[in-house]
């Protein structure tokens, strides 16, 4: 760690501390939240996480490269449901959207994705594989729901998605546009009720 | 027509031109759109519509209530349906609502209301707008359907307007991140997937309730 200059060289593309990679990826996630996409720069996240600017730049060539992982590795963790039942892994699916959208953090970086949308500047890859993201997830619920024998008809993914995600986030918009607080339990059975309209609508 | 110097005076509040008013609301979603409320002036809106800026003031005094006229009216416009029976209303809201937030003035209006939800207090009139507009509409949809027999009391209806307003809501916001442009058979198909769901769930829940019904009480 002292004379970088002298260190044989190590295989490229993972940078050089432990726990490192996951350290940036998080400080790429808080960069995005306060200054949204154009704010956001690899010498803001490097100075967040603590590292040289060149161990980001060995990983990720660029921003895009850096968020999409950052992304990829949040919804990674927010999306992994394998509860054993179709209704289960909905639920949990809706459960962690519901929340998303009604924890403050999650709402501001909701809005930073607004702002960027409205900016129609180029986003470059990362909401292309987020959404491609959504839809993998999905379609794995049903297909492990289909090996289980518990649904046999058709599915589009993406109104599946539109509808949990637009439920979570006219929930959360109601309840703010209202000064109310989100009650554990009222999310709950908000969650309940949108499930229940995708599992009996898709029959 | 010609000399528009010295007309007689005429009634207080309402735009000498006719159509300035709806060039105004439109051209203030528009501004709204691109600025934002940090960036929202009287001025640009009179520019933009092109008329005087005292053509604007003698309607509204300030821009809340020109943003909440222009956010509430395309609200209630977009979500008065009545075809006589429950999936026609819900298809022809949902295809409203949908093609509403994929316009230039629904993106605004719902940035508009974004922003109002993340303000940290109330923003006067205008939040309490914005929140009647959204929802109220499907609950008189779903009332109508219940009377007529299409629907049970006790389904969820925040569930059913959460489910069209908020899909139409994710789906446009979708659409932008991806820079893609749905055209009108698109929005069609994007519409009767989220109404069939939400029908669907409906009708399940209507057998349900008349097997349960059907058992022989006495």
């Amino acid at each position: 760690m002292t004379s970088s200059d002298e260190q044989p060289r190590r295989g490229r593309g993972r940078p050089r501390s432990p726990g490192a990679e996951e350290k940036i990826l998080h400080s790429a996630l808080e960069e995005y939240t306060e200054h949204g996409w154009s704010g956001f720069t690899m010498d803001g996240v490097a100075r967040r996480a603590g590292f040289g600017k060149s161990t980001l730049y060995l990983r990720w060539a660029d921003k895009d490269a850096l968020l999409t992982d950052a992304v990829r590795l949040r919804t990674r963790v927010i999306l992994e449901v394998d509860t054993g039942s179709l209704r289960g892994d909905l639920t949990a699916l809706a459960t962690a959207a519901f929340r998303e959208y009604a924890d403050p953090e999650g709402w501001a970086r909701f809005r930073m994705v607004i702002d960027t949308a409205s900016a129609s500047q180029s986003l470059g890859q990362f909401t292309r594989e987020l959404s491609g993201l959504h839809r993998e997830v999905i379609e794995g619920i049903f297909q492990r729901a289909r090996d289980r024998g518990e649904f046999s008809g058709d599915v589009q993914p993406l109104s599946v998605t539109d509808l949990i995600y637009g439920a979570g986030l006219f929930f959360a918009l109601g309840r703010r546009l209202d000064h109310r607080q989100v009650e554990e339990e009222e999310l709950t059975s908000r969650v309940a009720d949108v499930v229940t309209v995708i599992l009996e609508g898709l029959g | 027509m010609t000399s528009g110097e010295g007309p007689p005076r005429r009634g207080r509040g309402r735009p000498r031109t006719p159509g300035a008013e709806e060039k105004i609301l439109n051209a203030a979603l528009d501004e709204y759109g691109e600025r934002g409320w940090a960036g929202f002036t009287m001025d640009a809106v009179a520019r933009r519509a092109g008329v005087g800026k005292s053509t604007v003031y003698l309607r509204w005094p300030d821009k809340d209530a020109l943003l909440t006229e222009a956010v509430t009216n395309r609200g209630l416009e977009l979500t008065s349906v009545d075809t006589g029976t429950l999936e026609g209303d819900l298809g022809q809201l949902a295809v409203n609502m949908l093609r509403h937030f994929h316009s230039p003035g629904g993106w605004a209006a719902m940035r508009v209301t974004f922003d109002c939800a993340s303000a940290p207090e109330r923003l006067g009139n205008f939040s309490e707008a914005v929140s009647q507009v959204h929802g109220r509409q499907v609950e008189q949809i779903c009332l109508r359907a219940i009377e007529r027999g299409e629907m049970v009391e006790g389904f969820p209806l925040g569930a059913v307007t959460e489910a069209i307003y908020g899909a139409a809501m994710v789906n446009s916001l979708s659409e932008r991140l991806e820079g893609r442009t749905d055209d009108e058979a698109a929005i069609e198909t994007r519409a009767s997937f989220v109404v069939a769901m939400v029908l669907g769930g409906i009708a399940t829940e209507q057998a349900r309730r008349a097997s349960l019904d059907g058992v022989p009480r006495s």
